[in-house]
Formats: C-alpha cells, sequence, structure tokens
C-alpha cells in the first residue's frame, strides 16, 4: 500500500510508533485506548487468571469472594478510535511553488497518520475542501479504506478556497463517536474563527490535535533585494523592501506562531510546529513522542 | 595614451540613461508569489522608496559599459614615449587640364592656385621630422592617371602614406574606381579648387586673328625674350611649361621666323578659335605632307619658339623661317585657317560641371596621424570594445539572477 502520499521511507521511519490516543477517546483496542463509557459497547467474552499487572477494576471480586481466586474478567472488542483528519488545501499551502511546498508536506503528514490509525486497527476519515466544495471521507478502519483516504489526499490541489469555519465543525460533527480530530493546516486563514471552531469541536468530547506547517522562508524572510509579494490566496501584490522589513516581520510572524503555541496549550489541544526543511519523519516522530508523553 | 576622436567624449552623457532606469525602474521588481501578506503589510515601513538606485552592482557594471563604448569610440592609442613622430608620405596630383585655367571668386587663375596648393602640401610633408617620408607632386591633365601614377610612388613608400588630389574635380575627372589603386592603409584627401569663371588661360589667341611673321628680326626677338614670354605666360594663363611637354606650345603659338612675306600672309589671316586649333595644326601638319611628299623638316617650326607679344596681342601670331617650306607651310596654314570657320563655342557650353562636394567626402579616407612610438596611426579601441563584451556578459548574467539566489545571499548576511 505504497502511494506518491506516503514514501516507503516514511513509512519505515514511524512504523515502530504508536498513535496514543487520549482520554475521551470512545474506543479501545488490545489496552491501548482508555475508554470513558466502561461496559458500554464491551461484551464479556472469559475469565482468565489474573497475573501481575492487570489492572484491578477487571478483577471480578464477586468469584474472588466465592471461590477466593483471582480472575479477570476479559471483554470482545467492538469499538475504536474514531480519526478525522483536516487537511488545509488552501492557496497558501502551496508555498513554495517550486520545490517541496507546504501542501506536500501536509499531505505527506496526513498520509502517513491514516497510515498508522488503520495500521493499529483505527478509524480514519479526511475533511477538507477543493474547489468551494466539502470533501469528505467518513472515518473507517481497514487497508481498502486507508487505500482511499490515501488516494483521495493524492488528489488533492492547494486552491484559495478553504474555510476552516466550515472545515472544522462538519468534521466534528460527522465524527459519530467521541475521537481524534487532527487539523494539518498555517491557520492563515480566519484565526479566530477556526479557535471557535476548535474549541466547539473539544467541548463535543473529541480530541484535538493541531499541525500547523510553515516553510523556512515564511519564518525568516531570507529575500534581499525589492520584491513585489503577491498573496498567493487573494492575490493583492505589496512591494517590499525584505531587508527593511525584515525584523518587522520576524517579530510579527513568531507571535501569531506563539499565539498559536500558547493557545493550544490553554484549550488543551496537541500542538506541533513544523517547518518544510525538518525531515518528515523527524517531525512526526517528534509530535507521536511528545503526544504519548503528555498522556 | 592619446585619442584620435576626443569629442567621442561627449558621449559619456549616455551614462545617465542606465542610472535613470535604476532610478525610475520601480516596475522592475521581481514578483514573488507568498502564502500571506498579512505580516507583510502590518510591518512598517515596508514599501520600497518610489525613487532610489536599485541593484547598485548591475548598475555599476552597465555604466561601465557605456564608459567602455565611448572610450572605443574616442579610438584610443597608447604610444612609446620618446620615439619620434612619423608623417605620411605624401602624393600630391596636381590637376594640370584646361579647366583650372579659368578663374577662381577673386579672379586669380585656378591653375596658379592650384599649384600653390600643391607645393604648400608638398613642402608640408617635406617638413616632416621623418626624413623618410618624401612628398612629390604628380602633374596630369587627366586625373585619373596622375591618382595611378601617385598609388604607383606611394606603394613604394613604408608607414603612413596619403594621396592628395589638388583638381577641380569635373565630372568625368575621376571617378571611385579610379582610387582602387590606392593602397588600402593609404589616406585619400580631395582638394577642390573652386574655379568658376571663364578660360583665361589662351583668350587672346582663341579669338585673335592669324598673323604671320617673317624675317631675321622677328627671330632675333623672339630668341631674345624667350625667358621673359615663358615667364608672362605662366603669370598670367597659369600655363606651365615642362620641357618634355611642347603640346602646350602649340596651343598659344606657331612661329616661322622668317617668312619672307608676311604681308600677303597678314593679309589673309582669318579668326581662329582655340578647341578647334590642334584639328587645325593637325590638318596643316598632314596637308604639309602631303605637299612635301612626307618631309619632316617643316614640321619643325610648328615646335618653334614663344614670343612675349603673343598674349598682349588679340592675335595668333605665325612666323616662318628662311627654309623653303616654311613660307609655304606659313601660305598653306593661313590658307587653312582662313578657309574655315571654326566653331566658336560659347563659355558657358564649355564650363565642365564639377562633382558635389559630398561625393568628394565620400571618396576621402582618414590620413593616418602621425604619433610618437607608432609605426601606424590605428587606434587601440578594439581592446576597449572587448572589454565592454565582456561586461556585457557580465550584466546578461546578473540580471538573470533568480531570487533564490538572493536568499542565499540573506542567508549568507544573517550567518
Amino acid at each position: 500500500m505504497i502511494t506518491p502520499s506516503l514514501s516507503p521511507a516514511l513509512v519505515a521511519s514511524v512504523d515502530d510508533l504508536e498513535v496514543v490516543a487520549r482520554l475521551i477517546v470512545e474506543g479501545m483496542r488490545s489496552g491501548q485506548h482508555r475508554s470513558p463509557f466502561h461496559g458500554f459497547s464491551n461484551e464479556f467474552s472469559q475469565y482468565r487468571a489474573y497475573r501481575p499487572g492487570d489492572d484491578l477494576k477487571y478483577l471480578d471480586w464477586k468469584v474472588l469472594a466465592r471461590t477466593d481466586r483471582l480472575y479477570t474478567r476479559q471483554f470482545r472488542e467492538t469499538t475504536n478510535m474514531s480519526a478525522m483528519i483536516c487537511l488545509d488545501s488552501s492557496g497558501s499551502m502551496a508555498y513554495p511553488e517550486t520545490g517541496f511546498s507546504k501542501f506536500r508536506y501536509a499531505s505527506m503528514m496526513a498520509a502517513a497518520l491514516a497510515h498508522l490509525i488503520v495500521m493499529q486497527g483505527d478509524a480514519v476519515g479526511l475533511m477538507t475542501m477543493q474547489g468551494g466544495r466539502l470533501v469528505y471521507v467518513p472515518a473507517r478502519g481497514g487497508r481498502g479504506h486507508l487505500r482511499t483516504v490515501l488516494a483521495q489526499i493524492d488528489r488533492l490541489e492547494p486552491a484559495r478556497e478553504w474555510e476552516p469555519s466550515i472545515v472544522i465543525p462538519r468534521a466534528a460533527d460527522l465524527l459519530k463517536r467521541r475521537g481524534l480530530v487532527c487539523v494539518i493546516s498555517d491557520f492563515y486563514d480566519a484565526p479566530d474563527q477556526t479557535r471557535v471552531e476548535l474549541r466547539r469541536a473539544n467541548r463535543r468530547g473529541h480530541d484535538v490535535a493541531l499541525l500547523q506547517v510553515v516553510s523556512k522562508e515564511e519564518v525568516d524572510l531570507p529575500f534581499a533585494g525589492d520584491l513585489e509579494f503577491e498573496d498567493l490566496e487573494t492575490g493583492s501584490r505589496v512591494l517590499i523592501d525584505p531587508r527593511r522589513a525584515r525584523a518587522g516581520y520576524r517579530q510579527s510572524i513568531a507571535e501569531f506562531l506563539e499565539g498559536w503555541r500558547t493557545g493550544a496549550r490553554r484549550d488543551g489541544f496537541d500542538y506541533a510546529l513544523m517547518t518544510t526543511d525538518e525531515a518528515p519523519s523527524e517531525a512526526l516522530r517528534g509530535f507521536l513522542l511528545r503526544r504519548g508523553a503528555t498522556r | 595614451m592619446t585619442w584620435l576622436a576626443p569629442w567621442a567624449w561627449i558621449g559619456l552623457v549616455a551614462v545617465a540613461a542606465p542610472v535613470l532606469v535604476h532610478w525610475l525602474a520601480r516596475h522592475q521588481a521581481e514578483r514573488l508569489r507568498f502564502p500571506t501578506l498579512q505580516f507583510l503589510v502590518s510591518t512598517s515601513p515596508v514599501s520600497v522608496r518610489r525613487h532610489r538606485l536599485r541593484d547598485l552592482p548591475l548598475l555599476l557594471v552597465r555604466v561601465a559599459i557605456v564608459v567602455a563604448a565611448v572610450a572605443a569610440l574616442a579610438q584610443p592609442v597608447w604610444v612609446r614615449p620618446g620615439a619620434p613622430a612619423a608623417r605620411p608620405a605624401r602624393a600630391v596630383v596636381l590637376d594640370t587640364s584646361a579647366s583650372m585655367q579659368r578663374a577662381l571668386g577673386d579672379g586669380r587663375v585656378g591653375a596658379v592656385v592650384a599649384r600653390e596648393v600643391a607645393d604648400a602640401l608638398a613642402g608640408d610633408a617635406g617638413e616632416s621630422a621623418d626624413a623618410a617620408s618624401p612628398a612629390i607632386v604628380v602633374p596630369a591633365d587627366r586625373v585619373s592617371d596622375g591618382v595611378a601614377q601617385a598609388a604607383a610612388w606611394l606603394a613604394t613608400q613604408d608607414g603612413p602614406r596619403e594621396v592628395v588630389v589638388v583638381s577641380d574635380f569635373q565630372v568625368g575627372a575621376l571617378v571611385a574606381s579610379d582610387l582602387e589603386v590606392v593602397p588600402a592603409d593609404a589616406g585619400v584627401r580631395m582638394v577642390p579648387i573652386a574655379v568658376g569663371g571663364p578660360v583665361t588661360a589662351a583668350p587672346a589667341p582663341v579669338r585673335g586673328r592669324l598673323r604671320v611673321l617673317a624675317g631675321a628680326e622677328d627671330a632675333a626677338a623672339v630668341a631674345a625674350s624667350e625667358a621673359a614670354a615663358r615667364a608672362t605666360l605662366e603669370k598670367t594663363s597659369g600655363v606651365f611649361f615642362d620641357e618634355k611637354d611642347t603640346r602646350r606650345l602649340f596651343q598659344v603659338v606657331l612661329v616661322f621666323p622668317s617668312a619672307p612675306d608676311r604681308d600677303a600672309l597678314r593679309a589673309s589671316s582669318q579668326p581662329i578659335d582655340t578647341p578647334g586649333l590642334f584639328d587645325w595644326v593637325a590638318d596643316i601638319r598632314r596637308e604639309f605632307r602631303r605637299v612635301t611628299g612626307g618631309a619632316e623638316k617643316t614640321s619643325g617650326v610648328f615646335f618653334a619658339k614663344k614670343t612675349p607679344d603673343v598674349f598682349s596681342e588679340t592675335g595668333l601670331v605665325v612666323f616662318a623661317d628662311d627654309e623653303p617650306g616654311s613660307l609655304d607651310a606659313a601660305a598653306l596654314m593661313a590658307a587653312i585657317l582662313s578657309a574655315s570657320d571654326a566653331p566658336v563655342l560659347p563659355v558657358a557650353e564649355r564650363e565642365p560641371d564639377t562633382l558635389a562636394p559630398s561625393t568628394l567626402e565620400s571618396w576621402q579616407r582618414q590620413s593616418p596621424v602621425s604619433i610618437p612610438g607608432r609605426s601606424s596611426g590605428r587606434s587601440d579601441g578594439r581592446w576597449f570594445w572587448a572589454l565592454a563584451l565582456v561586461l556585457f556578459g557580465v550584466e546578461a548574467w546578473m540580471r538573470r539572477r533568480p531570487v533564490a539566489q538572493n536568499v542565499e545571499v540573506a542567508h549568507a548576511d544573517a550567518a
């Protein structure tokens, strides 16, 4: 199952990691997910002898009282985690237009996450916008569905239209159970409205993860000589001397990125800033390790 | 270093062109599509100044191109200090055709003026510090023949050389192909003599009456005044006598020093006209040969002497000597002359058109300039052209620098 969006090197580098779900994930899989709904949707399967280390909440106290033996109850798994990846396909993600664009970087991240989630038995879906219309792939598990998700990601092209105020609430609504809403974007579009929708999704019980993708040039503005900057989304232009504007620009974008980082921490979201000059495998590994350490 | 065309430095005003372009060409800023402008427009101030010099290295290269081109046009010449100057060998072609006998506006005869000019030009060359740069004057009735002779002489000369043609430049006297014989590295100068008046060289015999003198006293008078006659003739007519060229004598006088019956001849004399004179003389000679059975003894009389009063009277003087045939010859000639009237052409019809000054200018070539330390007058401007070409390549390379290179430069600055 290798597609252009999921390079073998990337898969090989992150395959040893586990996607760690958070508290409010409905499903549980092999003890890795802690479900907030004990007994709900779980079907009793059998007893087995207690082994040191087993969770005491699964110890059958009645059997212990009657027989003075320790037994642990086992359940048949019926649910798992559902994740919805919201991928920013706005025009700003097309930068730089030559070479490794932010959108390509974000696509690889989305593909890698989808692959990992499906490989550990969870469900993954996709929500984005293309040509002014929502593109939705429901959250399901299985390799066949993963291929569908990856193919859909591969068909996407960055364009001007991407409205987070529509994409994020639709993704939260279409997750039938509480799950993971993962937004991969540069968060340039309507940041205030985006925060409102992310908090709303979080209040509905979804775990929210933010992957903010920017390029090195966006952060440093390393250009020399007068340049006419053209906005990739609006097409507006402005003639700038980058040398003179560099200090102010760096301060402004640093404040913007710091605002997203602190805001995500305050709201309890997972957050990672990724620059396109960083190796995708390392960036994803770092994100998952940090996520696992905080859960 | 000296400059053959220092006026070309005026072209330095062209330096203003690239400066203005760099100053005003705001629209030439490279365009960069960027994710968002919200952090750029919020930074103050961010817009570039509307008028300021942009891309100073590229501007300097462009200015250098202009300066190099102007320097090349100024024709620089590197000289070796202390070396003597070399002047060109000069061949002056002097037009001695009949049309040069006309007068200039100030009344002087064109041939006289031309002679003075030719002598002056030859003298200039002769005064050269380089003794190996001589000068000659080539008189010629046909200018094209004179140019050929001059070219042949120049071919034997080394170093800078030139041909100077002094003439009134009648139409047809000289054509461009006549100059092809001049060596390619030799200069060519045209010095027009602006003759415009009527022919003054031989008006008296042209329209005079035939007069025949005879007897010993006439021969003696002719011999005594020969030198004075020549001087007078040269001064008044501009006709210069060459001992080897006796044709001019025919134009002015025929002498039969001892004709016995001059009264009879004088009585039978008739007016003649100069343009037909030579033909008449030829006819006379042919007639003499026919009459005398081919004897050449009478032919000598036609090469006889000059007389001081040839031009002082309005008549053609014919002398006869004591030889038996002379009287007959004189009588016969008088008879022939009186028997037929030669056509009298108006001066205006005989006056030739002259070549246009633009034509003469197009034929001229720059004379090699004598420069100390140089064996030739060629400039070293080719080195400046080469420099300009190299700079042009550098300018093209700098103009095509991508924005990415600017990024690298900025990274280096930041480091």
